[in-house]
């Protein structure tokens, strides 16, 4: 079991350092770094020592939108899973996040189990297109 | 002098005086008509009495004649005259007398003329008598006298003398029918002078009263104009307040919609992901411990579902997310399975602004609140549509209905919604009745194509 290297785009404090805490301890991930803007995102993705395999984006932030990051996202050359955690996770929503790239939309009030259950199969290196977590 | 001054004034004395000008002149005309009467009969008298002492005069000598002629002849023909002059004397006398009797001076003169005539007469017969006896010497004495002649000339006089003072009456008579009829003339100039003058003030009171008539219409117009003026103004202030304190709570409800949202939104997911976390460690070595946990975790759902529906009733995503004709039609099904009504649903696809869409999302759940509260209606119609640039969102039931003219206890809320519709540029009505159920139409411009 490899770890998953993965890093966060969350604009809420409380919401990124739990969600680093929870990967941290319930799936072998190794976090990369975290932003909470587009810009520092889309940097950090752009640099040299972008080696990763996991991105989780938030797609409302302080400043800049998830959008931005994920079409940043889609067009490196380097393949790596991109997963969108969101409050706004509507059917529109989830159709637009798709078409720019995304591989998972999870809801942040009602999927949090499915993300982690998704980041376990991603590490155990399942594809982690099959399971859709239900576990509420 | 105040209270006549309000009376000239008010022109309250024209009445008065014209009926006064009109009794005048009756008076007037009636009095100089009955003066002149008068005068003209005594006229007529005057004229009468004139000829009696011509008449006397004229008999006495026609007398004096037949004698003559008698005394002459012997011709008994000629005591004709002599006889019907005696008997005219006397009715002419007669005549006089009566004539004269209120006439002291005249009656005096009369008396003397008749004491004149009836010597005279006296010695007329005398002499016919003598004749008569054939004392013819005597009679001849007599005759040659010369008593005759100046008995003749004082009866003369004295019928002038009469004449004369008729003359005098008859002149006076004249000049009181001249006096009373130009006492009339004057009169009745003077009168119609003051029927004019009152014609000419009722006509000035008249003018005056149409003029004051029309200046306190004037007035009552301008005072209507200005009342209106105010209304629209007033209207228009209260729309104004009403759209901002919608736009105020719009916006509070959607500060308090996204602050829910975010900050109640991160603590349940982090809480959730805490759970997780708790769950992780749990397993395989605390089943009860897990239990709870299954339970907490159900808790927290709740807590969420119950912060989304907040947020969707404070500001409803699907209206952003899923368009206006969605968003009905979930309203729609929402309140057909909360109340077992049939809802009846032709929604299409309009052009409307996020404002305006607000505006007819919130008419639409206004309408919805009051037919659950209050209508019993057993059918619910919503229509939305657009013609010829105009948005038309309608809202039907067959509940109970109301009487429009009275207050229904949802007032507040119709008229909130009308203010907020005219704060778009749109318009609403209401048509309902008592068992009729309730229609709600309204109109709103399209937006301009997007």
């Amino acid at each position: 079991m490899s770890s998953l290297k993965t890093y966060i785009v969350e604009d809420s404090q409380v919401i990124r350092d739990n969600l680093i805490a929870t990967l941290e301890e319930l799936v072998p991930v190794q976090v990369m770094g975290a932003a909470e803007d587009e810009a520092t995102a889309v940097q950090w993705l752009t640099g040299p020592d972008n080696d990763l395999d996991l991105l989780i984006v938030d797609i409302f932030l302080k400043r800049g939108s998830g959008l931005g990051v994920l079409r940043a996202s889609s067009a490196l050359t380097q393949r790596h899973k991109v997963v969108v955690l969101t409050n706004y996770a509507t059917p529109d929503m989830r159709r637009r996040c798709l078409e720019l790239g995304a591989d998972r939309v999870f809801d942040k009030s009602n999927e949090i189990d499915a993300l982690i259950l998704y980041c376990e199969r991603l590490a155990s290196g399942d594809t982690g297109n099959s399971g859709h977590g239900t576990l509420g | 002098m105040n209270r006549l001054q309000g009376v000239v004034k008010r022109g309250l004395f024209v009445l008065p005086l014209a009926c006064l000008v009109a009794v005048g002149m009756v008076v007037i005309s009636e009095g100089s008509y009955w003066q002149a009467v008068g005068t003209l009969d005594d006229l007529g008298t005057m004229a009468a009495a004139r000829s009696n002492i011509q008449g006397l005069e004229r008999s006495i000598l026609n007398a004096e004649t037949g004698q003559r002629g008698y005394l002459l002849s012997g011709d008994s023909e000629y005591r004709k005259p002599y006889d019907d002059a005696l008997l005219e004397i006397g009715a002419s006398l007669e005549f006089l007398v009566q004539y004269y009797r209120n006439d002291p001076q005249a009656s005096e003169v009369l008396a003397k003329l008749s004491a004149l005539i009836s010597t005279k007469v006296s010695e007329l017969a005398l002499t016919v008598r003598l004749y008569d006896e054939g004392k013819r010497k005597a009679t001849e004495e007599i005759m040659r006298s010369g008593i005759g002649k100046e008995q003749m000339d004082a009866i003369r006089a004295l019928s002038a003398e009469l004449l004369a003072r008729e003359s005098r009456s008859v002149a006076s008579g004249r000049s009181d029918i001249y006096q009373t009829l130009m006492f009339s003339r004057i009169g009745v100039a003077l009168l119609s002078g003051f029927s004019l003058l009152a014609l000419v003030l009722y006509l000035r009171q008249a003018s005056m009263l149409v003029r004051q008539q029309l200046e306190q219409k004037r007035l009552a117009q301008a005072e209507r104009d200005r009342l209106e003026v105010e209304v629209t103004q007033r209207t228009a202030q209260l729309t104004e307040l009403t759209h901002h304190l919608q736009n105020a709570r719009e916006d509070e409800r959607s500060r308090l919609a996204r602050d829910l949202h975010d900050e109640l939104g991160a603590l349940l997911t982090s809480a959730k992901l805490d759970a997780a976390r708790i769950k992780s460690r749990l397993a395989g070595t605390a089943p009860e411990a897990l239990e709870r946990l299954t339970h907490l975790v159900e808790t927290l759902n709740s807590g969420i579902a119950l912060k989304r529906r907040i947020i969707e009733d404070l500001r409803p995503s699907s209206l952003s997310n899923l368009g206006l004709v969605a968003t009905l039609e979930i309203l729609g099904r929402e309140f057909a399975e909360q109340s077992g009504s049939k809802v009846d649903c032709a929604l299409e696809a309009v052009a409307l602004d996020a404002n305006a869409e607000l505006v007819v999302y919130r008419l639409v759940q206004e309408a919805i609140t009051n037919i659950a509260k209050y209508a019993k209606a057993r059918q619910v119609w919503i229509g939305l549509s657009m013609h010829d640039g105009q948005v038309h969102v309608s809202v039907r039931d067959d509940g109970v209905g109301f009487d429009t003219a009275a207050q229904p206890p949802f007032a507040h809320g119709l008229l909130g919604m009308r203010y907020r519709v005219e704060a778009e540029g749109g318009t609403m009505s209401l048509e309902s009745g008592p068992g009729l159920g309730t229609l709600i139409q309204v109109t709103l411009p399209a937006s301009p194509a997007t």
